[in-house]
């Protein structure tokens, strides 16, 4: 307390000690003149033998205040003072700081929102998935079975209040147009899982009796937004599902949408015969962890009793067990964490960027500042003082960038959250709460201190080592340690070049692989193409001749649109995250061992016309391929060459399912280009295509090729409810639309990689302007001798740009290896990536020659204007 | 060389400081630099920019005080004496000190 006082007076103690040491010397004197001195002699004896009373005073001070948050003080003042003597420099450094720490504070928000705090549940680090494990690999969530849940809930001891949930999407009639709703039906136990209360209404709870539940239904704040304008008066009133009339028991809270895309959570009724059922794997699995449980016991509970079932049930569980995960890692995937490990190290490297070239400015200023620091040597300065002091300027200096770079991260998260269509928000859970908060600001903070300690570190201990003789003897103008400082900063643009390289390599794979990727195969003509989706109510569509039946009337219907070209049905669009696939055997490898898995597209004749895909051998689908016909097939481009690589596809025979179902042999007829199903995933899809004559099947696509989709949605929408009034027909975009939403996440990926390149290009042309703008006006002299000497303006100019693309060459030599890593490692997280692509490093390595050229170019044409005469004289 | 021989004495600076204001009881600073270095035979010579810190750390220690009077000349001037804290603290370390003197003598002694 004493010593804190001690700050707030410290005039007092100074004047205190002023006249104590005073003291000292009187007696000191007049010691030495009772031993003969004269009085004058004695006085200066004494204050000979003080030594240096600055440092003595320095150091008692440190003693008697509180020495650290004293000179802390001290040390902040002094550096604002400095930072507002040279606005140039601070300002130049503050924006360096700014972006960089704004680029990390916007990518950590990403972050925040999509892999920590994907919902926000009370305890959501202790709510887990458990999902079924084959040797080597996770089965995807939804893949237990009734019965196998009614095990895993009633056998836990682990995880409490096990509840199991399935998507069940169905059309909703309310009054206005019918609409396709996200609908999960949920066990009872669910909401007491998620421990969550609804935000109006009531939720249904655990009942001693499933089996009577009641219809009723709870709406997700944002359905109940969208749908229902947020009417407060909704709870109570009934709507229809498929036809059934439901109660809307509540709504919940904006903060609970688990999972991410559900609409509306309906009762889920387990009859004693759907506690027996083992075979069909439907439902997802959620529980809470007891207290004290962590999630690796829960796994091994969890597999442990997995194993009992697979024992009891051999047929279907062979080598399956289970396995508990958090719910936060279940809802933001596994390619999620990958691709912002990705970004958040690319980012990274820009703020290192900007932290390299602000210590490069700091080192440049060392040297100007070389009197300023000798003088503050002379008065008696610590050399731990001194860096000090550098280390507080910087660290002021980067905060002040802090403070800039929220700004930035706040625009730049709000043009995160816009980059993302509104139709693709409900796949990511937090997505519209994406911004700043809380803890992204302490984010912020952190990154901001880390950057100005990393920035001022070496400016640091370059200052403490000047050297006060040296700094005096060059005649004041105080050029310090001068070759090895060179060095450094040559170094540091190095540095700075090796990570702009790195960057720029990512960023132009990125936005390279991108272009690939936007469509699933190319010259598709997406942009001339609608699509809408359609899904016939199992009441009044049960049996496969109703659905042909709609199938041939929607179809004529549609055709005769003006504008229509062609008309086609797909069971599942590609890049539209529907995806059903199942197992194929081949005639003559007739095993389950042999049995191999392709894409199960079902499509009606004209399909691969609407779609512009090429048929590459033997005939598309005709009418005539119909209920009456013989089983056909056509294979996709990959799957032919997998299975058939002699090219003897044509005529080969295929049945679905495993090896003792009695599905019938179809006769592959045509072999047709290949697709991707979505954006992130490698390769093309291996795909059997069926006639929809054949297997119609009860929901799926409706293709118009067309020349403006715009103009043809509404009479087409019309058409399909000329066959039924009541049916949704949603999801009506252009095909461009259906590829374009699938993409944005990877385009959103590629803006944020190539706007990393931007910004490290442009820091490190700063980067390299700056050091030799300074090597010119510390080389004056030189310049001005060289110049006198009969040298060429031409010759100093490159002398310069020489020496930058000497530093910029060893940077890229280095950078080359580095970048390579990190697009080896993107190759594996991005289709259409390609770390040996040749082209993108040679670009690379030509912007950033180039850049460097320019920027030192721009700085040497000033010594190229050194008067020789002028600069000698003032030596 | 002088140097090192400084080092090792200023490690027992605050014990001989402490010994000197229980011997004779307020002292200032001056006094308790001139009596340190009467007593070391002028092997130590202290200049304020060892004596004042040395001051101010024992004082906010606890083991010594001070009060402000005046001085031989007329001065005013800043008393240092011993508190029972620092009698305690000095007899503890003044053992202590002797023991590892000791200690390091019959080492030194032994290897010669």
């Amino acid at each position: 307390m004493k010593r804190l006082w001690a700050i707030f007076t410290k005039k007092r103690l100074a004047r205190e000690l002023d006249d104590e040491l005073q003291t000292h010397l009187d007696l000191m004197a007049s010691d030495f003149e009772t031993q003969g001195m004269t009085p004058e002699e004695a006085r200066l004896a004494a204050r000979r033998s003080m030594g240096n009373l600055a440092g003595m005073k320095e150091e008692y001070r440190d003693a008697r205040g509180l020495p650290r948050l004293e000179m802390l003080v001290q040390n902040i003042r002094y550096a604002a003072r400095v930072l507002r003597k040279s606005p140039g420099f601070t300002a130049v450094a503050v924006v360096a700081l700014a972006l960089g720490i704004g680029a990390n504070t916007a990518i950590y928000s990403l972050i925040d929102t999509v892999l920590l705090h994907p919902l926000q549940i009370a305890n959501l680090d202790r709510i887990v998935n458990v999902i079924g494990t084959l040797p080597g690999q996770r089965l995807p969530t939804q893949t237990t079975s009734p019965g196998d849940f009614a095990d895993f809930r009633d056998q836990s001891h682990g995880v409490e209040h096990v509840a199991a949930w399935y998507e069940n999407n169905a059309n909703l009639t309310a009054g206005g147009e019918p609409q396709r709703v996200v609908a999960v039906r949920v066990t009872t136990g669910f909401f007491d899982a998620l421990e969550t209360q609804p935000l109006l209404g009531r939720l249904f709870r655990a009942a001693p009796d499933e089996s009577g539940l009641p219809h009723v239904a709870v709406l997700s704040y944002r359905f109940w937004q969208t749908r229902f304008g947020g009417d407060p008066g909704l709870v109570g009133r009934t709507m229809r599902l498929n036809g059934e009339a439901y109660e809307i028991a509540g709504v919940m809270g904006r903060e609970f949408q688990y999972p991410p895309e559900a609409e509306i959570w309906t009762p889920m009724k387990l009859e004693p015969r759907d506690r027996a059922s083992h075979d069909t794997m439907f439902l997802a699995m959620v529980g809470r962890l007891r207290p004290g449980v962590s999630v690796g016991q829960a796994t091994a509970e969890m597999d442990t009793i997995a194993r009992g079932i697979a024992r009891r049930n051999p047929r279907n569980h062979e080598q399956r067990g289970a396995k508990a995960e958090l719910m936060s890692d279940n809802i933001s995937g596994n390619a999620v964490r990958p691709i912002m490990t990705m970004l958040m190290g690319a980012v990274g490297f820009v703020l290192l960027l900007a932290a390299v070239n602000v210590a490069n400015l700091q080192l440049a200023r060392v040297s100007l500042r070389a009197r300023e620091i000798a003088l503050r040597f002379a008065v008696g300065a610590s050399r731990w003082r001194i860096v000090a002091q550098f280390l507080t300027e910087s660290v002021v200096l980067s905060l002040a960038g802090a403070a800039a770079a929220v700004l930035f991260a706040w625009w730049a998260t709000r043009a995160l959250r816009a980059m993302m269509p509104p139709e693709m928000w409900k796949y990511i859970p937090g997505w519209e709460r994406m911004g700043l908060n809380g803890r992204v600001l302490l984010f912020t903070l952190a990154a901001g201190t880390a950057a100005g300690i990393v920035s001022g570190i070496a400016p640091a201990l370059f200052a403490s080592r000047t050297q006060l003789e040296d700094t005096l003897k060059e005649g004041g103008r105080g050029s310090v340690g001068g070759a090895r400082r060179h060095r450094v900063r040559n170094m540091f643009v190095a540095a700075q070049i090796v990570l702009a390289m790195v960057l720029l390599v990512g960023a132009v794979m990125m936005v390279k692989g991108l272009r690939l990727v936007t469509e699933p195969a190319p010259n598709l003509e997406a942009a001339h193409a609608l699509t809408m989706r359609i899904t016939l109510p199992e009441a009044q569509y049960a049996d496969a001749a109703r659905q042909r039946n709609f199938a041939q009337r929607a179809l004529d219907g549609v055709i005769a649109v003006p504008g229509v070209q062609a008309a086609a049905l797909i069971r599942n669009l590609p890049y539209s995250s529907v995806h059903v696939s199942s197992s194929v055997l081949v005639a003559g490898r007739e095993s389950d061992r042999e049995s191999v898995d392709a894409a199960d597209q079902t499509i009606s004749a004209r399909y691969f016309e609407a779609m512009r895909l090429p048929i590459l051998a033997g005939r598309a689908f005709r009418d005539a391929d119909d209920e009456n016909g013989a089983p056909v097939a056509i294979v996709s481009e990959s799957f032919a060459r997998r299975e058939f690589p002699n090219g003897d596809a044509i005529g080969r025979r295929i049945r679905e399912g495993p090896a003792d179902a009695s599905n019938p042999w179809m006769t592959i007829v045509g072999v047709a280009g290949d697709l991707r199903t979505n954006p992130f995933a490698f390769g093309f899809e291996e795909t059997v295509y069926r006639p929809f004559r054949q297997v119609p099947v009860d929901s799926f696509s409706v293709l118009l090729r067309t020349v403006d989709p715009g103009t043809v949605a509404a009479p087409a929408s019309a058409a399909i409810h000329a066959v039924d009034a009541e049916l949704p027909v949603y999801d009506v975009m252009s095909l461009e639309k259906v590829f374009g939403l699938q993409v944005s996440p990877v385009r959103m990926i590629a803006s944020l990689m190539g706007s990393f390149g931007v910004l490290a290009l442009i820091l490190s042309s700063v980067g390299v302007y700056s050091i030799m703008a300074h090597s010119v006006s510390e080389r004056k002299r030189e310049i001005g001798v060289r110049m006198a000497m009969g040298a060429e303006r031409s010759q100093v100019v490159w002398m310069f740009i020489r020496q930058s693309l000497w530093v910029a060459g060893i940077g890229m030599a280095i950078g080359a290896p580095a970048a390579y890593g990190l697009a080896r490692l993107m190759e594996r997280l991005l289709f259409g990536v390609h770390a040996s692509d040749a082209a993108v490093f040679a670009m690379a390595v030509l912007v950033i020659t180039s850049s460097a050229a320019l920027a030192s170019w721009s700085a040497a044409r000033r010594a190229a204007g050194i008067d020789p005469v002028t600069t000698l004289r003032e030596e | 060389m002088n140097e090192r021989k400084a080092a090792v004495l200023l490690g027992s600076l605050d014990l001989m400081v402490l010994k000197t204001l229980e011997g004779l009881g307020p002292l200032h600073g001056y006094g308790v630099a001139r009596r340190i270095e009467q007593v070391s035979e002028g092997a130590l010579y202290l200049n304020q920019g060892t004596i004042y810190p040395a001051l101010v750390r024992l004082e906010q220690k606890g083991w010594i005080r001070t009060e402000w009077g005046v001085s031989e000349n007329n001065r005013k001037a800043r008393f240092y004496s011993i508190t029972p804290k620092g009698r305690k603290h000095l007899a503890e370390e003044a053992d202590h000190w002797a023991f590892a003197a000791a200690i390091v003598n019959r080492v030194l002694e032994g290897k010669a």
